[in-house]
């Protein structure tokens, strides 16, 4: 139990040891250790530690863990494609009337973003490959 | 009283000690065994404060000694603590 408990006292701060190391040793050895006494060493030098944690460390290590997070996110999220075109349609033989023009624009609108055409349209330029290997493109 | 930077003060008011004689002192006095990681963290917080100071020993047992800042601060806290006994004992006191 006692190599344990001087193994236990190497936890502590490098700087700390510096000061301290020589006679938390010697009272390592003159006290009885037993097992209460490994919880304190740890607990001592867990404590040690937080309270010797600077501002500029914590600043940093708040920051790694946000590039980490970050980096992270990004790997897991799925790539999302987003894009917008503007479209002039002229129509051959166009009837007078501005209203059957439109029914016509509106079918020709549906037609083109209906499923079955966006499906072809992904299959033939191949986008999406890996989410297609997960999920069906129905 | 069981804060061991107050049971450390304790013991060094009379009179220099290094750390295992601290221990077995403050088990004497107050019954209670400090673990080597509690009686450190009270020493290393009482010296960074100005309470108490290591004196040169001859070997890596290292002695220390209370200051007249640490005095004070213990002088203080026992008048605390008396304040509290007095009042908790006639309280308990049956009317």
């Amino acid at each position: 139990m006692k190599r344990l408990v001087r193994w236990a006292g190497r936890l502590y701060p490098s700087e700390w040891r510096e000061r301290y190391g020589a006679e938390f040793e010697a009272l390592l050895e003159d006290a009885n250790s037993g097992s209460g006494d490994l919880w304190d060493v740890l607990k001592g030098a867990l404590l040690m530690r937080i309270t010797r944690i600077n501002f500029v460390s914590i600043t940093a290590a708040f920051a790694l863990a946000g590039v980490l997070c970050a980096g992270v996110w990004t790997l897991v999220s799925p790539a999302r494609f987003v894009s917008t075109t503007v479209m002039r349609a002229a129509i051959a033989n166009a009837p007078s009337e501005p209203e059957t023009s439109m029914r016509l624009l509106l079918q020709s609108e549906q037609e083109v973003l209906s499923r079955r055409s966006l499906s072809e349209f992904i299959q033939r330029t191949a986008l999406y490959p890996e989410e297609r290997t997960k999920l069906p493109l129905d | 009283m069981s804060d061991p930077a107050l049971l450390v003060l304790a013991s060094l008011a009379e009179g220099e000690k290094h750390g295992y004689a601290m221990m077995e002192d403050i088990q004497r006095f107050a019954g209670l065994r400090l673990g080597p990681g509690t009686l450190y963290g009270a020493i290393t917080r009482l010296e960074e404060r100005g309470w108490i100071r290591a004196v040169g020993g001859d070997d890596r047992r290292q002695p220390y000694r209370i200051t007249a800042e640490g005095k004070r601060h213990l002088e203080q806290e026992i008048a605390t603590l008396d304040q509290i006994v007095k009042t908790a004992s006639r309280r308990l006191r049956p009317v």
